[in-house]
């Protein structure tokens, strides 16, 4: 221990990855993949985040997002085995949760495999949050008439928005932006639009942000 | 035009410098934001049996005084709610309570529950809110009963959650700060995260490179302060390649694709989540200049630190 200007100072060397540290997220995925490459995964070579092994003659494979995982296997058995082999590598912080139904929750998208054959892809809550935190409140009637001008390669001028609204602006659209590359990539022309727009947003743009939000609370439930 | 939205086609196209004619939108004018008076209009409320919250808003200004077209009253307006009913029979000029009176029970309510009145039309914004611009077709005073709502309900809930600094969540939080702080030292202790270093092995390039440990408290939905001990990265930036920090993501598309191929050949899925994952992983992976990742600890946390092991620290 020292003393610097008056106050305790302690110096530590720091063993394993704090949060914070820049090569946190590094280091697990180094230690991750090759524990899993130790059990006989082989890791896709076009996505570094997916590896597969044969298990009976069968595809087990294994997509993991930093520390979400998702396993499938047509055996609900392996599964069970490799949720046990989490638990047994990782899980002296704390129990490894696991999901087994048809409902997942993965990367902020819900994955609904209840009707068979089919999934459905959705983020309804994260719409209905940001509705929610969004400073107008819509109604099933409102409709907010097209921005676009007759010409499309007219330029428009039109009063800047204050500040903070701006700010508000930009906070709704980096939201529909983490959207559009999730569960809703149709809205992606409009986001992209509405991304240039940033940094010096005015009324104009304003109103095409709240179209989109319109477009969004009409199909919140698809 | 998106798709799905069959809103009306723009009356009027305005295109600046192919119409003459075209006269911007006046910038509302908050000018009157300032004023003193406070017009407490009777405010109708209604709530389902749990009455928690009854609203009187100051009205800070109205739709004439802001300088703007007016907005048109709304013709969607839903229609109006009964009259308040409150189990002690009061209706109007209700007290605004956000906190619980003594030895008062309070039921934390639901989004549904809470409810105000389109009623309160000429109340446009609270004290708290930045005024928006009101450029759209909606009426803003409809707009701003669910906004209220929310509001109340986060602040009830807890959904607004700020991490504090340990100095000024000690100040908030006190003894619970110092407690919570204390077993985040004591789980990092316990891992094995750290060790304590004699400062005389540190080379002036390795104090340069030394960065403050930061503990950051937050209070949770059940009322508990969690402690987070965090490095601070930010400042190794000049230090670090990307190369060395850049980790690789599982493509959407890729789980798109593979989720389509999982439901159609009625696979079972799983979904795990590692706790504490980054804590997993050792430094000793890193190349040798990295490998010495030094944090310092000042003030009040060394005592917590020492508190904790007082053998080893």
């Amino acid at each position: 221990m020292a003393f610097k200007n008056g106050r305790k100072v302690l110096y530590l060397q720091v063993l394993k990855a704090l949060y914070g540290m820049l090569q946190a997220a590094l280091l697990w995925y180094k230690k991750f993949r090759s524990d899993l490459e130790s059990i006989g995964c082989e890791f896709n070579p076009c996505d570094p985040c997916v590896a597969n092994k044969i298990i009976d003659d069968r595809q087990h494979t294994i997509r993991f997002h930093v520390d979400d995982i998702m396993a499938i296997h047509v055996s609900s058995l392996v599964n069970d085995k490799f949720a046990v082999w989490l638990n047994s590598m990782y899980g002296h912080c704390g129990e490894v949760k696991q999901t087994r139904s048809n409902f997942h929750h993965c990367l902020a998208m819900h994955f609904d495999f209840s009707h068979t054959g089919h999934v459905r892809i959705h983020m309804k809550d994260y719409i209905e949050s940001m509705l929610n935190d969004f400073p107008v409140q819509f109604t099933s009637e409102d409709s907010v008439p097209t921005p676009a001008p007759a010409d499309l390669h007219a330029t428009r001028t039109s009063p800047k928005l204050p500040p903070k609204e701006a700010e508000i602006f930009h906070t709704f659209v980096a939201k529909a932006l983490f959207l559009c590359k999730r569960a809703r990539p149709h809205i992606q022309l409009a986001v992209a639009t509405l991304c240039t727009r940033v940094k010096d947003p005015n009324q104009d743009d304003w109103r095409k942000l709240l179209r989109l939000m319109v477009f969004l609370f009409r199909n919140q439930g698809r | 035009m998106l798709p799905g939205i069959d809103c009306e086609e723009d009356v009027e196209p305005v295109t600046a410098g192919h119409d003459p004619a075209y006269v911007p939108m006046p910038q509302r004018s908050y000018d009157n934001e300032l004023s003193n008076e406070h017009n407490f209009a009777p405010v109708d409320f209604w709530a389902d049996a749990n009455v928690f919250l009854l609203a009187c808003l100051p009205r800070r200004r109205t739709t004439a005084d802001a300088g703007d077209a007016s907005v048109p009253a709304s013709t969607r307006r839903p229609p109006s709610p009964p009259p308040i009913a409150t189990r002690s029979g009061r209706s109007v000029h209700p007290v605004t309570r956000l906190a619980p009176a003594h030895n008062q029970v309070l039921t934390i309510p639901t989004l549904k529950q809470v409810w105000i009145a389109p009623a309160l039309a000429d109340v446009e914004y609270s004290h708290n809110m930045v005024p928006l611009p009101v450029h759209h077709s909606i009426d803003c005073s409809t707009e701003l009963a669910p906004v209220f709502a929310q509001l109340i309900f986060d602040m009830n809930c807890g959904v607004c959650r700020q991490q504090f600094i340990f100095q000024k969540g000690r100040k908030k939080f006190g003894k619970r700060g110092d407690q919570a702080a204390f077993n985040e030292f004591d789980q990092l202790n316990h891992r094995n995260c750290f060790t304590p270093i004699n400062l005389s092995k540190l080379t002036p390039l390795d104090k340069k490179k030394t960065q403050v440990a930061v503990m950051l408290l937050t209070k949770k939905k059940d009322g508990t302060v969690k402690g987070c001990c965090v490095y601070e990265g930010s400042r190794t930036q000049p230090c670090i390649t990307k190369e060395e920090t850049a980790s690789p993501n599982a493509s959407t598309e890729g789980i798109f694709i593979t989720a389509t191929i999982d439901a159609h050949e009625e696979r079972n899925v799983m979904t795990a989540d590692t706790p504490n994952a980054f804590i997993q992983s050792s430094l000793n992976h890193l190349k040798d200049g990295n490998k010495n990742a030094v944090m310092k600890v000042t003030g009040m946390l060394v005592n917590l630190l020492v508190k904790v092991a007082p053998d080893v620290y």
